[in-house]
């Protein structure tokens, strides 16, 4: 700005004296009192200090070493890990040996089988002309619609409780929360009444099924709005002031940053209908047409039926952890990234 | 590109917590005004208010003579940069420089022609850029910046000076007639800092626009504004250029922000004989001479209780044959290369701070020049600023802003508590 305003090409000179009276000053500088001038006269040299130097500590002598101790630990934690584990596998393993018995079809008080083969497999899709074929439509179907449908409102409501602030958020925040903890089957009476008249039970469970759970879908917000939440918020902002719309806003900016959390509220629309138990065998009303696999297989088991379709049952119990596995599997890594979002900043 | 008016503009958040208060400002078209103050004076909630990112609770914000209270930040015709970047992480370079031209719409005026050829009228259609378009400007824009090479990564892969060139292209490319600026530079180490700050001076000669640009750190406001707007508890102190606000400065908070390290300051008296006026320093009765002097004259200033400001580079080391000079001992001493900055006390027991340039001083000097070392300081009068015991404004500044010293939360503390207690 100076040279703009200094056209004339003056020279500034400056020699050395105090800029601000223009007239060469001798500066005085007196001692302190007792000291003379020839201390100061050889510069001394600025010091910052030595670095500090710890002699290495001597390692003390202990009855048993660090690394035994270390050692002992680490075999108890594992022995008890192992007895967990072992616990909690038992169940799959029996139920994936049992599908595979051929000698017998009802309890049987071992695991393994003596005879080996797929006649249960064949048994379950042929049975009382493929019903579970039907079962696992209903619950596929179920599955896919809510899995969609969950999902857009989920997200919907995540990131309007995310970003907007108006009137009553915070209420209707907590209330989702609150209302969120109630079991389901509180309403359990009151909905069937409802599809009843509907007629959406009996053998149209499946779609009354839908309904209910399409119905509650944004109650899980929660862990999308988390998620939402860690996306700085200024990169709504420079969108909108780049000129998109708030609808360009999601679709263009926060969609596709919120890969982990769209898959996982998939997965989890998606797997809900597969172990539903109550609504489904309540909405159903015993008419084995309207059953999920829940509801089917568990009629399996019942008194009368399970001598003859234990096994059925066992593999019934393996072909439908088939798709969640595979499902899981694929997306896991998504899953996590989803689930830790909330707290992870991204 | 277009002037900015603000007229009575005020931000209330919630119910009592005021962020702006009467704000009034014409910002000239192709500007560079900078907003500054301490954290939570207002400034960028005032950019953020003409960027509409934020409600205008009361006044009118005008862009080029047009009023856009209620215009979506999209159709208000400004580009802003963020102190976090705020780039798209999911785009590369080029598609977060190339958002703003997807999303804009070029209007294309069609002749309507009638049966004989002759145009009837031109109807204006809205188009969108072809890729050929975009793909050009963002080349121009990349090359003015320098990130030709990172067109293809993705913003993660980029340091933070070479992040802040992306964002400041991508609001480039967009072409509006202001430009908004958040505090671009806070987020960058000093060195990258002051040489970004370098580059949009230069920057600013490409860009002919107006800008805006938002900032707590004076060395920025000072270097790159035109016209310094210097904010406090939402309410504007002083409008000015940086001379002018160094030199003249309206009140004592806007001495004590521009210019570092801190303004000194006195209490004193301001007292007149018929020879002119007078303050008694330290024992040491300074003549106010020169400039300062017939001011006072001219506004026939009254005897008062004022506060003396004095740039810690205003004052020099001088002599006991000065007999104006107030001698002090040194307390500590900082070494700075270019400069030694003292602490000196005064007789009185005031603590100063001195810098003196090294330059001029021999060796010899600067060794002696340590605590305990006693030394004469003195300063003209011309590099002395009055402010008003009472009210700390500028004795020779007309409606200055009254320094208030409210604390707003006291209103907050009566209402009685809440009940429940928030989730979340």
């Amino acid at each position: 700005m100076t040279d703009k305003q200094d056209e004339s090409g003056e020279v500034f000179e400056f020699y050395g004296t105090s800029p601000s009276n223009g007239k060469s000053t001798e500066i005085e500088i007196l001692l302190p009192e007792g000291k003379n001038a020839d201390e100061y006269n050889d510069l001394p040299v600025p010091s910052f200090g030595t670095i500090p130097r710890y002699a290495e500590e001597a390692p003390k002598k202990e009855r048993i070493s660090q690394k035994t101790k270390d050692r002992i630990g680490k075999i108890a934690i594992y022995i008890v890990l192992s007895l967990m584990s072992l616990i909690w596998i038992l169940p799959f393993v029996g139920i994936l040996l049992e599908s595979f018995r051929c000698e017998s079809t009802g309890l049987a008080g071992y695991l393994i089988p003596k005879q080996w083969g797929f006649d249960n497999y064949v048994r379950l899709f042929t049975f009382q002309d493929g019903i579970f074929l039907k079962w696992y439509g209903n619950t596929l179907m179920i599955g896919c619609v809510t899995a969609i449908v969950q999902t857009a409102f989920q997200l919907a409501t995540a990131y309007v409780l995310s970003r907007f602030r108006f009137k009553g958020r915070k209420l209707l925040m907590n209330l989702i929360l609150v209302f969120g903890m109630f079991p389901g089957f509180l309403t359990l009476i009151l909905l069937y009444t409802w599809m009843h008249d509907w007629n959406l039970t009996d053998a149209n469970a499946p779609y009354g099924l839908m309904i209910i759970y399409c119905a509650s879908s944004g109650m899980g917000y929660y862990i999308a709005k988390g998620f939402f939440d860690t996306i700085s918020k200024s990169l709504d902002e420079a969108a909108r002031v780049d000129g998109a719309s708030q609808m360009q806003v999601f679709f263009k900016i926060i969609l596709p940053l919120s890969k982990p959390i769209v898959i996982y509220s998939i997965l989890m629309g998606f797997m809900a209908p597969w172990g539903d138990f109550v609504m489904a065998t309540f909405m159903a009303n015993n008419a084995s047409a309207g059953y999920n696999v829940a509801a089917g297989l568990q009629w399996l088991i019942t008194d009368s039926m399970k001598n003859e379709y234990y096994t059925t049952f066992c593999a019934g119990g393996v072909v439908v952890a088939v798709p969640i596995t595979v499902l899981f599997l694929l997306l896991q890594k998504y899953y996590v990234a989803g689930v830790t979002g909330g707290a992870v900043k991204g | 590109m277009a002037e900015v008016e603000l007229i009575g503009v005020k931000k209330v958040y919630g119910k009592n917590v005021v962020a702006v208060k009467n704000f009034n400002l014409k910002i000239k078209d192709k500007e560079f005004v900078v907003f500054v103050g301490p954290s939570g004076c207002g400034k960028s909630t005032t950019l953020r208010m003409i960027a509409g990112l934020e409600d205008i609770t009361d006044g009118v914000v005008k862009i080029g003579g047009r009023v856009v209270n209620n215009l979506k930040p999209k159709d208000r015709d400004v580009s802003m940069v963020f102190q976090n970047y705020a780039l798209y992480p999911n785009y590369t370079i080029f598609k977060n420089v190339s958002f703003p031209l997807t999303l804009k719409k070029i209007p294309v005026e069609i002749p309507v022609k009638d049966k004989e050829g002759n145009v009837q009228k031109v109807r204006v259609k809205k188009r969108k850029l072809t890729a050929k378009e975009i793909t050009k400007q963002v080349q121009d824009a990349s090359e003015i910046l320098k990130i030709t090479q990172y067109l293809g990564r993705k913003p993660r892969e980029l340091s933070g000076g070479q992040k802040q060139r992306v964002a400041i292209g991508r609001a480039m490319v967009k072409n509006a007639s202001v430009f908004l600026l958040d505090e671009p530079l806070s987020n960058l180490d000093a060195q990258l800092r002051a040489e970004m700050r370098s580059e949009l001076i230069k920057l600013r000669e490409r860009i002919d626009t107006t800008f805006i640009y938002v900032t707590h750190d004076q060395v920025e406001a000072m270097t790159l504004a035109d016209r310094i707007v210097i904010m406090k508890d939402g309410v504007i102190q002083q409008v000015g250029t940086p001379a002018e606000l160094f030199d003249m400065p309206a009140n004592l908070f806007v001495g004590g922000f521009i210019g570092s390290p801190k303004m000194n300051t006195f209490k004193t008296y301001l007292d007149r004989d018929e020879r002119g006026y007078f303050i008694n320093l330290c024992g040491v009765e300074k003549r106010i001479t020169g400039e300062r002097g017939e001011a006072f004259k001219m506004k026939d200033v009254a005897p008062q209780d004022t506060i003396l400001g004095v740039r810690p580079d205003h004052i020099t080391l001088s002599n006991h044959e000065d007999p104006e000079a107030i001698p002090c001992v040194i307390s500590v001493r900082e070494f700075m290369g270019s400069s030694l900055h003292l602490h000196v006390t005064t007789p009185t027991g005031e603590e100063l701070i001195v810098c003196v340039p090294t330059m001029p001083l021999d060796r010899n000097q600067i060794a002696k020049l340590v605590s305990g070392t006693r030394v004469y300081i003195s300063f003209e009068s011309k590099v002395m600023h009055f402010f008003s015991a009472e009210t700390q404004v500028n004795l020779l500044v007309d409606d200055a802003p009254v320094v208030e010293n409210k604390v707003e939360t006291e209103e907050l503390t009566d209402k009685p508590r809440k009940k429940w207690r928030r989730i979340s």
